[in-house]
């Protein structure tokens, strides 16, 4: 069957699936704009012994999954993988190419996008079709964050962006979905690789869960005082929730980089989030923007962050927080009398 | 070369190493052979044919794992994940067995297949189905029906005719 052309391209990025879910959330998004370009959303799978995937991603959305299986694509390498997908690409001209913003694709994506001579929107907060001109909308953060662009690729093809974990919603599995899987031979297409790999090792992973945690607590540096700070931990193991932080709290060296949320952190998506101190830069509201509900506390009437907030609270920490803190002791010391009768 | 399948997200057959929901095999004499689509819920391959040994001879004739026609005594015995063709000597004519990946099931099917010639049209090994297309030295002896919308067309069907 001949392709169709102006497909809605995703990059497949299998790699640790159960917790990497940028390539389904990825696929939700396609799945919306190709309809809206009366086109289909079509996965590429780059790789080897790649067949649960590309089940997964056709029960997540996929119309139709392009694999190229060989054994030289079992590691993610940007080179061979570059070489790859600009081959498909120039083969089959999709519209648009989304890559998840992973370590790996945001090294990917632009030389994927310098090859092809089109333009890359990194770290999109929003992608949408203009109904006017077809043209996909990349909604990406600039200026360090101050504002929201909206950008456009009017001439050269595909538009391309890359999206980080946690912007958009996975769709739900739906088992009796059924696409079009097109392999293709790799011998038909150049993965000259000029680097030998001579050994690999993962690094040492510091997984907080703070992407999947159903209640996040986060610091920023209205927050002020280490003192106060403890108490925002003590506040996050009291309530069982994850402790985040803006990106200025990174700075400060109080809370690590591997708890940063926004936009060059992580994207959360909570039931909820109880937000302390962070005024609502841009650069920190497009890392919360899918939480269920946020309680925002702040004491700057004006702060942005209050009218994102679905419960604002206008106050000074140095108050509150002792008084939640010992409001949450006491009911956790009720709960323990009640569940062992002791202290 | 590329090649297009139709895949499913519950259940496929491994084809060539690779995902097909469904297949149907035609060919010499009344060969065929059909591996069909399951639906959620279902965890067995399903498979129709009529099959015949490697001197031609008819063996048997089976619908949807029901064993029809089967005048030598062959015995369809269901196992964990799968199940197997034997014969009164105990020995497998076709069997298949079922992997469990994520949500999704894949189905792995051994076995040789000949047709009512004696050539050999269909065997299964770790890296799936294969099917032999030039056993006959007919150009186009078979019929591989991977994306096909029904496979109710191909029985029986003459021995010269590509639908894929």
């Amino acid at each position: 069957m001949e392709p169709k052309h102006g497909e809605v391209w995703v990059f497949g990025d299998y790699r640790d699936y159960c917790r990497n879910r940028v390539t389904l959330e990825l696929v939700a998004k396609a799945r919306d704009l190709a309809e809206k370009l009366s086109s289909r959303c079509a996965v590429v799978v780059l790789g080897w012994g790649t067949a649960p995937y590309v089940m997964e991603y056709i029960a997540h959305g996929a119309q139709a999954v392009y694999v190229m299986e060989a054994p030289q694509l079992s590691l993610f390498r940007s080179r061979v993988f570059t070489e790859a997908l600009c081959s498909l690409v120039r083969r089959y001209s999709p519209e648009i190419l989304l890559v998840g913003g992973t370590d790996f694709g945001r090294e990917f994506a632009p030389r994927v996008a310098k090859r092809l001579n089109t333009g890359l929107s990194s770290d999109c907060v929003g992608l949408e079709i203009d109904e006017k001109t077809g043209l996909m909308l990349q909604t990406t953060p600039a200026f360090g964050g101050s504002l929201l662009a909206q950008v456009i690729t009017p001439h050269s093809r595909p538009q391309m962006a890359t999206v980080r974990p946690g912007v958009f919603k996975e769709r739900s599995h739906d088992e009796n979905a059924t696409a079009q899987v097109i392999y293709l031979e790799a011998a038909e297409f150049s993965l000259g690789e000029d680097v030998e790999l001579l050994h690999e090792e993962a690094a040492q992973e510091k997984d907080i869960g703070l992407e999947e945690a159903p209640l996040v607590v986060s610091a920023g540096l209205g927050v002020g005082t280490p003192e106060r700070f403890r108490m925002v931990c003590q506040l996050s193991r009291l309530l069982g929730g994850q402790l985040g932080g803006t990106r200025p709290m990174v700075s400060k060296g109080m809370i690590p980089e591997e708890r940063m949320i926004g936009q060059t952190g992580h994207s959360i998506s909570p039931k909820l989030l109880l937000s302390l101190g962070a005024s609502g830069a841009l650069q920190y509201t497009s890392g919360i923007q899918n939480s269920g509900f946020i309680i925002a506390l702040d004491k700057n009437p004006h702060a942005p962050i209050l009218r994102q907030a679905d419960l604002g609270v206008v106050g000074d920490l140095e108050e509150i927080l002792p008084r939640l803190v010992r409001a949450l002791e006491k009911t956790s010391t009720e709960e323990e009398v009640m569940a062992h009768g002791k202290v | 070369m590329e090649r297009s399948r139709i895949v499913s997200a519950y259940h496929n057959y491994l084809v060539d190493g690779k995902l097909e929901a469904e297949l149907c095999v035609g060919g010499g004499g009344d060969f065929f052979f059909q591996a069909h689509r399951l639906g959620p819920g279902e965890r067995l391959p399903l498979v129709s044919g009529r099959f015949f040994g490697p001197d031609g001879e008819f063996l048997l004739e089976v619908h949807r794992n029901v064993l029809s026609r089967n005048p030598h005594g062959f015995s369809l015995l269901e196992m964990k994940g799968g199940w197997a063709i034997i014969s009164t000597s105990l020995e497998a004519i076709l069997s298949a067995q079922v992997l469990e990946f994520q949500k999704g099931l894949l189905s792995i099917v051994r076995g040789i297949l000949y047709d009512a010639r004696g050539c050999k049209v269909v065997y299964g090994d770790e890296h799936g189905l294969h099917v032999v297309w030039d056993s006959s030295g007919l150009q186009a002896p078979f019929s591989l029906l991977g994306a096909a919308p029904s496979c109710s067309a191909i029985f029986g069907f003459g021995d010269q005719t590509t639908l894929a």
